[in-house]
């Protein structure tokens, strides 16, 4: 019944580059470069074999510091997200392409030419995932240095898309004069005419992935998809039926608001075999030391003289503003809570802090084998769980392949994912989402 | 010798060239790499992509992106886009640049300009970043701080010394963060657990007058270690922040035919009195193409060749053909000049092209880390500035 029920739906896919996080087994012999732009291509024409929707980057704008230097034991470093992007769309023909790209360190003209330019260059494949950042260590490397007030963050988010809006929307033709561009609110003071016409998909699709209940309204009112990570059944199902009635109280049709969890997975020959590799990549991702680090996420303390295969710290987390890391978009919202559940989980089942860690931090959204696998995607669209997935594979570049290999194929068979991709599509076209200034269908 | 052949694309703003009565292919990647093919072809070292922040009566692809589209579709030729200092970040534009290097695998520039019009600041809302110095000093960043930045130069006080001391901050900016991280931070040291050696990623810690920032760079060192800087010498003050740290500088063409030896001359007497550190600038020269003769009169390929060689022989270090009608002019230069100027010796076979990246085409030494162990204090492109110190300006073109 829910399988009958689901083949109707199709499946949603994006392909998240991954990089600067402890997901990505760099110490794998497998894993490559994630500077180099072989690996970007390699990646994108992975997905782009296995019909995604979109390949996905995030983006930091600092190094990431724990207790005052950087963190050196992840995946560090990375190109720049545009200009990475605007080559993909030279070696690519279909993939949909995704950027993270900040709205407090950035002017809306600017990312509006930019935004513009890459949907040129990729005939209407361009997203933007809009953040925005409050803290005052980013700011340091700007020139507005940088500190936004938390409750303006949404606030400078919402008038940077409408004037990004404004100057697309304002050179319909290039064989027409532009249209003068005028605007005055409280975060910005701009006019003039745009540099580059209207893009082809109108605006770019754009991405939301803030979770607050401010980013939430915000995804509701302006966004085409959220990134969530909300990828469990109950959780999803909270999160999809709250987003998207926040979407239609805005007055918007629900269906053009896409969820889409970020997901890990692991296949196996057989969900058994899934199941090893899946504990064996686990205890890669966490080492004693990455332990010790994201358990001071929780503890907020110097965790350093900590046994990793010992018990878990008998101190309380120090609960104060100051934080011993930087540079991190999740914070845990209320660290005495956490450490109590996690301190009833070991107990529970007599775990050292190591294994505490491995056990709450890494578990991967979906292991088994592709059929399991396939299913599992099937039965979470089919069930309102989401729209669709952005995969985040733990070996760059070569991670989505062992998906796009043997998944994909049954998802096709399925009816749930396209056999081909249409002629000539626009990641609008793609993800089914209207073009600016439609009538809702 | 390495004599640069480069072409100027993208320069028609408002002229009424070919591109007028379809502006909508301006707009079409695939235009843009026909020309860069065609230079590439031709055997030219690198093509600058002419843009501007503000509009202009075509539309305008934003050039750093542009030029990334076409790295991943060109193998050899340099690619230098437009990139203004004026309304952007120095920390975003150090690391597009870096990208840039990363994608084309060494063959990345940058093209300097300034944002001089009112017009262009409007679009962003800020108004002029350098021009609200003097009156608001006490509250921008880094003020009661020391100071590292070029900006500190004495500049007086006019709209083109405050952008041009403020490009050479953000030139300082980039080249620092480019050198941010070592060639070898990246260890993959599975005994320790560590991805990098903090010790080899550092913080740039730069205070200037117009901007502060911390560093280090997100994204590592690029292939050429500092990509190739290139500013056009339009105003004394663009000439001084050349001096101060670009790689090569473009003599204006109204400058050209005027007095080209004289303008050399000023180059180099602006290295002696400013103290270039490291290398001597590169010398290239803009020189206007009109062959196809839509507009004016035209010039034949022997008398452009003629006029190259003459600029060879003066001392210059290479040329810059500014194609106002690239549609009709590129095929026609590019078919004639290389052949031409290679029977007057002034160009190798294109066999003989050295290969690598844009530094090495352009004759530019390996760029040696500043924050690395074989640093020398020469803090302009980190090259070995102790043979060169003693006569700035003399002595390296050969």
């Amino acid at each position: 019944m829910t399988r009958a029920h689901a083949a109707g739906r199709q499946i949603i896919l994006g392909a998240h580059f991954p990089g600067v996080n402890n997901t990505t087994v760099w110490s794998d012999p497998a894993s490559g470069s994630h500077i180099a732009f072989e690996s970007f291509r390699r990646f994108a024409q992975s997905a782009e074999r296995g019909f995604f929707d979109f390949l996905f980057l995030a983006e930091g704008l600092r190094l990431r510091e724990q207790r005052g230097v950087i963190h050196d034991l992840d995946v560090v470093g990375r190109p720049d997200t545009l200009p990475v992007l605007s080559g993909l769309a030279a070696v690519t023909a279909h993939l949909g392409l995704a950027g993270t790209i900040n709205a407090t360190y950035n002017e809306p003209y600017e990312v509006a030419r930019q935004f513009a330019t890459l949907d040129h260059l990729s005939a209407g494949r361009a997203a933007w995932n809009v953040v925005t950042t409050s803290d005052a260590f980013t700011g340091e490397n700007f020139r507005r240095a940088g500190y936004l007030p938390h409750d303006q963050r949404y606030s400078r988010a919402q008038e940077f898309l409408d004037v990004a809006r404004l100057f697309w929307d304002s050179w319909p033709d290039p064989r027409i004069e532009p249209g003068r561009v005028s605007y005055t609110g409280t975060q910005f003071d701009v006019a003039g005419y745009p540099g580059v016409p209207r893009p082809p998909q109108g605006h770019p699709v754009i991405f939301q992935a803030g979770d607050s209940a401010a980013g939430r309204d915000f995804a509701a009112r302006n966004a085409d998809a959220v990134f969530t990570r909300h990828g469990t059944p109950e959780a999803g199902r909270a999160f999809y039926a709250d987003v998207k009635s926040r979407a239609q109280a805005h007055g918007r049709d629900p269906e053009n608001l896409k969820v889409l969890p970020g997901v890990t997975f692991v296949i196996g020959d057989t969900d058994e075999d899934a199941r090893e590799r899946a504990a064996a990549i686990r205890a890669q991702q966490v080492s004693g030391q990455t332990a010790i680090l994201l358990l001071e996420h929780v503890w907020n303390r110097d965790l350093s003289g900590y046994d990793p295969d010992g018990p878990l710290p008998d101190i309380e987390p120090d609960l104060s503003e100051t934080t011993v890391f930087q540079g991190r978009a999740r914070q845990i919202d209320d660290r005495a809570a956490e450490a109590a559940r996690l301190r009833a989980l070991a107990r529970e089942k007599n775990l050292t802090l190591r294994q505490t860690v491995i056990e709450t931090q890494s578990r991967q959204t979906f292991v088994g084998s592709p059929e399991t696998v396939a299913e599992a995607l099937i039965d979470a669209v089919g069930t309102r769980v989401c729209d669709g997935f952005i995969l985040v594979p733990h070996i760059t570049p070569a991670g989505l392949e062992p998906f796009v290999e043997r998944v994909v194929p049954l998802l096709q068979e399925r009816g749930a994912l396209r056999t081909e991709y249409p002629a000539n599509a626009t990641l609008r076209d793609l993800l089914g989402l209207p073009y600016p200034g439609e009538a809702p269908a | 010798m390495t004599f640069t052949l480069a072409a100027g694309l993208g320069v028609a703003d408002d002229h009424p060239g070919a591109a007028a009565h379809d502006p909508g292919r301006l707009l079409d990647p695939g235009y843009w790499l026909g020309a860069v093919q065609l230079a590439e072809r031709a055997g030219f070292d690198l093509v600058t992509l002419h843009d501007r922040f503000g509009p202009g009566r075509l539309p305008r692809l934003d050039t750093s992106l542009l030029a990334s589209w076409l790295a991943a579709r060109t193998a050899v030729i340099g690619l230098l886009p437009t990139m203004t200092t004026t309304h952007t970040e120095p920390f975003h534009v150090g690391k597009n640049l870096a990208t840039l290097d990363h994608i084309s695998g060494g063959r990345a520039g940058w093209l300097v300009a300034v944002s001089r019009t009112e017009e262009e600041s409007r679009l962003v809302g800020r108004g002029h970043p350098a021009l609200a110095v003097p009156g608001a000093s006490t509250e921008r960043p880094g003020a009661g701080a020391e100071r590292s930045g070029a900006g500190d130069r004495e500049t007086s006080g006019d709209l083109d010394g405050e952008l041009q001391a403020e490009a050479a901050d953000a030139i300082e900016v980039a080249r620092r963060l480019w050198d941010s991280w070592e060639d070898d931070a990246e260890i993959r040291d599975t005994a320790t657990g560590r991805f990098i050696d903090r010790d080899k990623v550092h913080y740039i810690d730069f205070t200037g007058r117009y901007f502060s920032v911390k560093g280090p760079s997100i994204t590592p060192r690029p292939p050429q270690g500092q990509p190739v800087v290139v500013i056009p010498a339009d105003s004394p003050a663009a000439l001084r922040t050349a001096v101060d740290g670009a790689d090569a500088v473009l003599i204006p063409a109204p400058v050209v035919s005027d007095d080209p030896a004289a303008a050399l001359g000023e180059v180099r007497e602006a290295q002696r009195r400013h103290h270039r550190r490291g290398a001597a600038l590169k010398v290239f020269a803009d020189v206007p193409v009109r062959l196809a003769g839509q507009a004016g009169q035209p010039g034949t390929p022997e008398a452009l060749a003629e006029q190259v060689t003459d600029l060879a022989s003066l001392g210059y270090d290479g040329v810059r053909f500014l194609l106002s009608d690239q549609d009709a002019d590129l095929p026609l230069l590019a078919e004639s000049i290389p052949g031409l100027l290679r029977a007057r010796g002034l160009r190798p076979d294109a066999a003989l092209h050295p290969g690598g990246t844009l530094r090495t085409r352009l004759g530019l030494r390996p760029a040696v880390n500043r924050y690395g162990p074989e640093a020398d204090g020469d803090e302009l492109t980190g090259e070995d500035s102790r043979l060169h110190r003693s006569s700035p300006g003399t002595g390296e073109q050969s």
